[in-house]
């Protein structure tokens, strides 16, 4: 951690002309979900064919435009799907309208159908601050009572859409022809909160007579702008003060 | 590429032995020209005149074409040379050419050609096509040579571009405290490289992509400003990259400056989309060609009347279209709409502006709409948020997002809607069965009217007949009534004439008795004009005797003067005076014959010359005194007298009598005065006196003696007084004659008196003599006329009076027969009144029914019962659909919510298939990937276009069939780089650098191809939008000036400025009825502009200060606005801070993000000139400029675009802060000032001026 800090604190004073005023690690709660999710396994299919198969069953429907208006789709596209539909033979122009083959319904059934897979467990990390979710990939310390927690952390609730979200994007998966999708989560709950160290250093350029912030978050790797822009707008026009004021009393 | 696809050309073609040599060279085949089934596909081009004006042409054969000649061309085409000779096509060489970009250019024609071997000359029609076509060259070389004026543009960007790659290890690597810029240490390079770093692109070993641009080297550090898409990944590795290494590189800078060339060179080679783009660019006035009619256009957006001009010209027009949109007039608005009405033609447009940015904000202004497809192109890492979701891995969810939304409107409203059919339906029903029985109602009484209508017709025609008759029956009682009374008159007449007769006829009277009275009367006349006569002769006689009297005194009077004239005659003869003669002349009254007037003259003339002869003789007399007195005294002298007199004699002169008397008057005096006279001058008196006396003495010698003339004188006298004496003789026989003639004439009256005496006394009278003879003359002829008359009647009477009785029994008859047919008409007539009166009768009953208007409501009926049947066939339709719509749509609804990226694939394929809208700038527009997946638009719309230099504009614009350029000229023009034209321009003039093409980059300031277009182009062919919607009209007032020019004015879009734009601010300085203010700094040292020391940039401490007060209190007061619910208490206010110049810029932000909290604001700032594009509710403007120089100078200040532009971005309040002296007093140019004191009078105006008290 030292280390690191050293590092930090030699490429910021990489600028001559920036001096630091003060330095501080605290750490940020972060707080830990486990998630239970459901899976299906289905065909790749355009969904916009699949509704023109349905569609086609359901009803009489002779013109593009028609199902146009029904869908508020662009015609060229349905009409585009509907040559490609009857290039490939799933339907056909009966005497009523469209009329699916029985490839088509075979098709259809394929697209339907969905076989449930296996499910999965995630643990997910939520920052209230940054109102971030992601996937946790190893748990690391937990609170450290040496350490002072962010003097602007924030309690919240996380949301189970965004958690969908980011399970939709992080678990599915494609293979031969066939997707496989996260459906639901089926269950959620916090677990714990986790630490993170951040490293703080309140610094000044001289130069230009600017102060600004730099926090170096340890569960992202990098210099956290959220975090800096928060302590800046709060802090920034009190550490000038107290500079003034020191410049008054020396 | 346009195809003249027109007809099919035949001709004979003949090689040259080089042209066949080379064939054999390239594999062809001659024989494989002419055997080929199909005719060739041939693009021709036309070479210009050759010295002997023969026409040639090149032909050049497709990739196809080419491969069925030859298969050894290796993917070139075979292109032959030609010419006409000999009424002959000549190939006089065959070449092959590279395929890329040879064909298809708007030099060339594609025809269809089918060759043969003869030797027939080739056709008419074929020269006549290739004569028709202007050689390529030529509009090559136009282009060229107008293009060059555009170069000034690369030029300048590509100064000392051409540098290979630098790459240095570097030692330190520094952030700059928000992470915009990084400054390297430590680099090793030489001097050229230091100096050459300016603008290169900048990448670090260890980050992936360009990490930003070269700012500046100082010190031998580097200043590099990051790209934004960058700092993420620097955030998490730049402070530990394990490989110090840099490289700058130019290969973006230069391929960018690459494909503005090409753009040139595209044009120059007529490859674009538009054949007339170069004509359209470069004539002074733009050819375009005329608007298409339309249609009147429907509208999806809310568009004002000139956005409705400017969609509508825009779509009619063919080529080019140009819209001048001042700030915040809707041009996106406009964009949007024109890219719906093309995309609803079927039309593919591209939206293209000078940066990312200005197309994202089009793009992202977009009206939602499923005609619409947006595709955004370009490098996704510089998309801005707005056009984030046009980019190709966004559409398919972009398209899902908005199907979804609408469907699930669609749906959920349909749910509704199903409840309201229910209802609405079951209404209608009922309204249509209420209805129904009053319009079958309405329908009979129609009908009745309309039978009635039949009825009325028939009685009225026949009533009119009835009438008809009336009035012939009228016409003709009146003609019977007239002949009675005319009957009737005539028998009345007769029968006067009848009894008249019989009067007569008894009176008694008889022949004899008319005779005797005849004879009578006759006597009585006769008697009466003797009686005349001689009263007649009596007169006469009368007066002869007074004649004879009158003569006889006149006689008397004769004699008398002549005997007077006879006395006279002897007196004259016994006078001795000439004036006792003339007495007589004038006496007698005697005419002055000419012998009279000669012995008059004679005498006179006499009489002088005697008077004369006097006067010499007494003047002799006193000068031969003189002489005497003289000569005695000049006696003692001795002088010679002889010799003076000779002397004087000598000279004849002559002197007058007055010359004389004066000369001797002085002689005398002379004398008189003095004793002792010198002798000179009694000499020359002497010589005096002597030419007077010889004078005197020479005119004497002319005159006759006294007494020839006394004798001369009585001899005059004599012959007057004979000659009056006969004068006097004639008048005495004069008289005497005149005696003689009354004599005779008295004679002649006195036998004239003797004859009517003769006559008088043989007229006697019987009668007594009436006193008015005359009178009873006429008395008594006119009883003899009626006598006469009276006989005749009475011869008559007896042979008429049958007669007449005759003629009255015949007019008795006649009167009967017209009484008779009078009672007739009148019967007739009686009855015709009656059946009259029965028909109008009849008439009267139909008046009410036919009065009434059934029809009216008929008809409305008809059409309401229409309506509700039309109603009521929908509803049920509807009705009837609601089940498959509902349960396809809410199926539709759970797939487009379940939809993953896979699912959407299809889609965003289609929907990139299909995309008519495309967005991207212009510089990416001539990228070879977006090249080749859109080679041509309908439709190029290029937005900010006056923020583009014209090498950018001309890339979009090549692509387009059609062009739609939008701007404003009277703002900012393009930035070079980081700088405006103006700052490049003085740069150069500082650095001095030599850049010969300086005077050009002058030149180019001045042209702005936007204005120039906008100007030149007809009427029909641009709008400008004059109707703003951001500003207070307050606001907006300060830059109405800078439109004053254009056709229309600028006017506010807002229906209450007040209300829509009230800032809901109090507070000291800034009350709610403020919106435009000028915080008025003195033009003292205090205040005035400073500058960086070594920089170039200006800023000004003072107005920071002041800017830094009034944040504050904007801040303050919105809390307190807030607190009073007037704001929302989660909405913040959005101010710009703006200035002129960047340094102040850059001590603003410093100031606002390191000295202020300003929790209620956000906050930009920036330069005016990166502000342009950009509202926001509140703008503070930093004048920067206060000095008090001599020059004057403003700076970039003075330019009305730039202030145009600082002043437009605020919605509700404008705050200016700067010294209003210097710029409206001290500025160097009038107009600046007056540019400035408007700005100033208007802010006056609305009480917004607040002068800052110095100190």
């Amino acid at each position: 951690m030292d280390k690191l800090k050293n590092d930090l604190r030699t490429s910021l004073m990489a600028n001559m002309d920036v001096s630091v005023v003060n330095e501080q690690v605290w750490q940020l709660p972060v707080a830990t979900y486990g998630a239970s999710f459901a899976r299906v396994k289905r065909l790749k299919m355009d969904i916009l064919m699949k509704m023109l198969l349905l569609a086609f069953q359901e009803a009489d429907i002779r013109r593009a435009a028609t199902l146009a208006d029904m869908l508020f789709v662009e015609e060229l596209f349905i009409r585009d799907l509907i040559d490609k539909m009857q290039h490939s033979l799933l339907i056909r122009l009966g005497s009523k309208g469209y009329e699916l083959t029985d490839k088509g319904y075979g098709h259809l059934e394929k697209g339907i159908f969905e076989e449930a897979v296996d499910g999965g467990e995630a643990l997910i990390s939520y920052s209230a601050v940054h109102d971030d979710y992601r996937l946790l990939v190893k748990s690391s310390s937990e609170l450290d009572d040496t350490l002072v927690v962010y003097r602007y952390a924030l309690e919240g609730q996380a949301d189970s859409e965004r958690i969908h979200e980011l399970l939709s994007t992080e678990k599915n998966s494609a293979e031969e022809g066939f997707q496989v999708i996260v459906t639901d989560i089926t269950d959620c709950e916090q677990l714990d909160t986790e630490a993170i160290p951040c490293i703080e250093f309140q610094l000044y350029d001289q130069k230009q007579d600017i102060f600004y912030a730099r926090v170096w978050n340890t569960r992202t790797s990098a210099w956290d702008e959220t975090l800096e822009k928060q302590i800046e707008e709060r802090e920034i026009v009190q550490w000038r003060e107290a500079m003034e004021q020191e410049q008054v009393e020396a | 590429m346009i195809a003249a696809q027109t007809k099919l050309y035949k001709t004979s073609l003949r090689l040259t032995k080089t042209a066949s040599e080379k064939m054999r060279g390239f594999g062809i085949s001659e024989r494989s020209f002419f055997m080929a089934d199909k005719p060739f596909q041939v693009f021709i081009e036309r070479y210009p005149q050759s010295a002997d004006g023969s026409l040639s042409v090149a032909l050049f054969f497709g990739l196809e074409e080419t491969a069925k000649l030859t298969d050894k061309a290796h993917g070139q085409l075979i292109v032959l040379h030609c010419v006409f000779a000999n009424h002959q096509l000549l190939v006089t060489n065959v070449t092959l050419r590279k395929a890329y970009q040879a064909l298809g250019t708007n030099w060339q024609r594609e025809e269809s050609i089918v060759f043969n071997n003869s030797r027939d000359p080739v056709p008419v029609a074929f020269i006549n096509m290739i004569n028709r076509m202007t050689p390529a060259k030529e509009r090559s070389d136009y282009v060229k040579k107008r293009i060059s004026s555009w170069e000034g543009y690369l030029k300048i960007q590509e100064q000392g571009m051409d540098i290979p790659d630098i790459k240095t290890g570097y030692s330190n690597l520094a952030f700059s405290h928000d992470f915009s810029r990084i400054t390297l240490t430590g680099c090793r390079m030489n001097d050229n490289d230091w100096k050459s770093l300016r603008n290169l692109s900048v990448r670090l070993t260890g980050i992936d992509g360009d990490v930003g641009t070269v700012m500046k080297t100082k010190n031998r550090t580097v200043e590099i400003e990051l790209n934004n898409y960058i700092i993420k990944q620097l955030r998490e590795k730049g402070h530990a990259l394990s490989k110090k290494e840099v490289v700058f590189s130019n290969f973006a800078a230069l391929s960018q400056i690459r494909r503005l060339r090409q753009g040139f060179t595209n044009l120059e080679k007529g490859l674009a989309v538009n054949p007339q783009l170069d004509r359209l660019l470069f004539e002074e006035q733009p050819n375009v060609a005329p608007l298409k009619e339309l249609e009147k256009l429907s509208f999806h957006n809310r568009l004002n009347e000139f956005q409705q001009q400017a969609v509508t010209g825009a779509m009619s027009a063919e080529d080019l279209y140009v819209i001048q949109g001042p700030p915040g007039t809707g041009k996106t608005t406009v964009i949007s709409e024109i890219c719906l009405q093309n995309a609803k033609k079927g039309l593919r447009t591209l939206v293209a502006s000078q940066s990312n940015l200005a197309v994202d904000n089009a793009l992202g202004r977009l009206l939602a709409h499923k005609d619409i497809r947006i595709l955004r192109v370009g490098r996704t890492e510089s998309i801005e948020e707005d056009g984030k979701k046009f980019i190709e891995e966004n559409v398919g969810q972009y398209w899902k997002d908005n199907t979804l939304k609408e469907i699930a409107a669609q749906y959920e409203k349909r749910k509704i809607r199903e409840a309201q059919v229910d209802k609405e339906l079951e209404a209608t029903e009922q309204a249509y069965a209420e209805l129904q029985p009053v319009f079958e109602n309405l329908k009979k009484t129609v009908e009745d009217k309309k039978a009635a209508q039949q009825k009325h017709g028939e009685l009225q025609s026949s009533i009119e007949q009835q009438r008809n008759q009336m009035r012939t029956a009228e016409l003709e009682k009146e003609q019977a009534t007239r002949g009675k009374q005319d009957t009737a008159e005539k028998i009345e007449t007769l029968q006067a004439s009848i009894d008249k007769m019989l009067a007569l006829l008894d009176s008694g009277k008889d022949v004899d008795w008319f005779e005797s009275q005849q004879k009578r009367i006759a006597e009585t006349i006769q008697q009466l004009e003797r009686a005349r006569q001689l009263k007649q002769l009596e007169e006469q006689m009368a007066s002869l005797r007074r004649d004879m009297e009158l003569i006889e005194e006149k006689r008397d009077g004769v004699m008398a003067l002549a005997t007077g004239k006879k006395a006279m005659l002897d007196t004259v003869d016994s006078m001795k005076k000439v004036d006792s003669l003339m007495q007589v002349m004038t006496e007698q009254n005697i005419q002055e014959v000419p012998a009279i007037t000669f012995s008059i003259s004679k005498l006179d003339m006499i009489r002088d010359k005697m008077t004369e002869r006097k006067k010499l003789e007494d003047y002799n007399k006193s000068v031969t005194a003189a002489i005497g007195y003289v000569e005695k005294l000049l006696a003692p002298s001795g002088i010679k007298l002889e010799e003076v007199k000779e002397r004087a004699l000598s000279q004849g002169e002559s002197f007058t009598s007055a010359d004389i008397d004066q000369f001797l008057e002085k002689l005398r005096a002379l004398l008189k005065s003095s004793q002792q006279i010198d002798s000179s001058v009694l000499a020359k008196a002497l010589t005096g006196l002597y030419k007077r006396q010889n004078d005197v003495w020479r005119r004497g010698a002319m005159l006759k003696s006294s007494e020839v003339y006394i004798e001369e004188s009585k001899r005059a006298f004599g012959q007057l007084k004979k000659a009056l004496s006969g004068e006097l003789e004639k008048q005495h026989q004069h008289y005497l004659a005149l005696d003689e003639k009354g004599l005779e004439q008295l004679e002649r009256k006195r036998q004239d008196l003797n004859r009517f005496n003769q006559q008088a006394k043989q007229l006697s009278v019987a009668i007594d003599i009436p006193a008015d003879i005359e009178q009873a003359i006429v008395a008594w002829r006119a009883e003899q006329s009626e006598l006469g008359q009276d006989k005749v009647a009475f011869d008559q009477a007896a042979q008429r009076l049958e007669q007449q009785q005759a003629k009255r029994t015949e007019e008795m008859n006649a009167l009967n027969i017209i009484e008779a047919r009078i009672a007739e008409t009148d019967s007739e007539m009686a009855q015709v009144q009656e059946r009259l009166s029965g028909k109008e009768l009849e008439l009267e009953s139909l008046k009410e029914i036919l009065s009434s208007n059934p029809e009216t409501e008929y008809a409305e009926t008809a059409k309401k019962l229409a309506s509700l049947s039309f109603d009521k066939e929908s509803l049920k339709q509807e009705q009837k659909n609601f089940p498959l719509l509902q349960s396809v749509q809410k199926k539709w609804l759970e797939l487009l919510e379940s939809a993953n990226d896979h699912d959407l694939d299809e889609i965003r394929k289609l929907y990139i298939k299909h995309a008519n809208v495309i967005g991207t700038t212009c510089v990416a527009s001539a990228r070879k990937d977006f090249q080749d997946n859109y080679p041509v638009f309908d439709v190029v719309i290029i937005d900010e276009v006056s923020k583009a230099t014209p090498p950018e504009l001309l890339l979009p614009m090549l692509k387009g069939k059609k062009v739609i350029l939008v701007g404003d000229h009277h703002q900012l023009p393009p930035l070079l780089g980081n700088d405006t034209l103006e700052e490049t321009l003085e740069e150069m003039i500082k650095e001095n650098s030599g850049f010969e093409e300086k005077r050009e980059l002058e030149k180019l300031l001045e042209e702005s191809l936007f204005e120039r277009l906008y100007k030149n182009l007809p009427e029909t062919n641009k709008t400008m939008l004059a109707i703003q919607y951001r500003m207070h009209e307050d606001i907006m007032e300060t830059i109405s000036p800078f439109y004053k020019h254009e056709n229309v004015q600028l006017q506010c879009g807002l229906l209450d400025s007040d209300k829509e734009r009230d800032h809901f601010l109090e507070s000291t300085s800034v009350k709610r009825s403020n919106h435009l203010m000028w915080l008025d700094l003195p033009n003292e040292p205090a205040y005035f502009e400073e500058r960086m020391s070594g920089g170039k940039s200006l800023y000004n401490a003072a107005e920071l200060t002041e800017i830094s007060r009034l944040l504050v209190e904007l801040n303050d007061a919105v809390g307190e606005a807030k607190a009073a619910g007037r704001i929302d208490a989660d909405e913040l206010k959005t101010v710009g801070v703006i200035s002129f110049y960047g340094e102040q810029v850059k001590r603003l932000q410093r100031m606002i993000d390191q000295e202020l909290r300003l929790p209620h604001l956000l906050i930009r700032t920036g330069t005016v000139d990166r502000f342009q594009g950009s509202e926001m509710e509140i703008i503070l403007l930093s004048m920067v400029r206060n000095n008090k120089n001599e020059r004057g100078d403003i700076g970039f200040a003075k330019d009305y675009r730039r202030l145009n532009v600082a002043l437009s971005r605020a919605k509700q309040l404008l705050v200016m802060i700067g010294s209003s002296d210097m710029f409206t007093k001290r500025a160097k140019k009038d107009e600046t000032k007056r540019m400035y004191q408007h700005v100033l009078d208007v802010a006056e105006q609305k009480n917004g001026v607040k002068v800052l008290q110095r100190g």
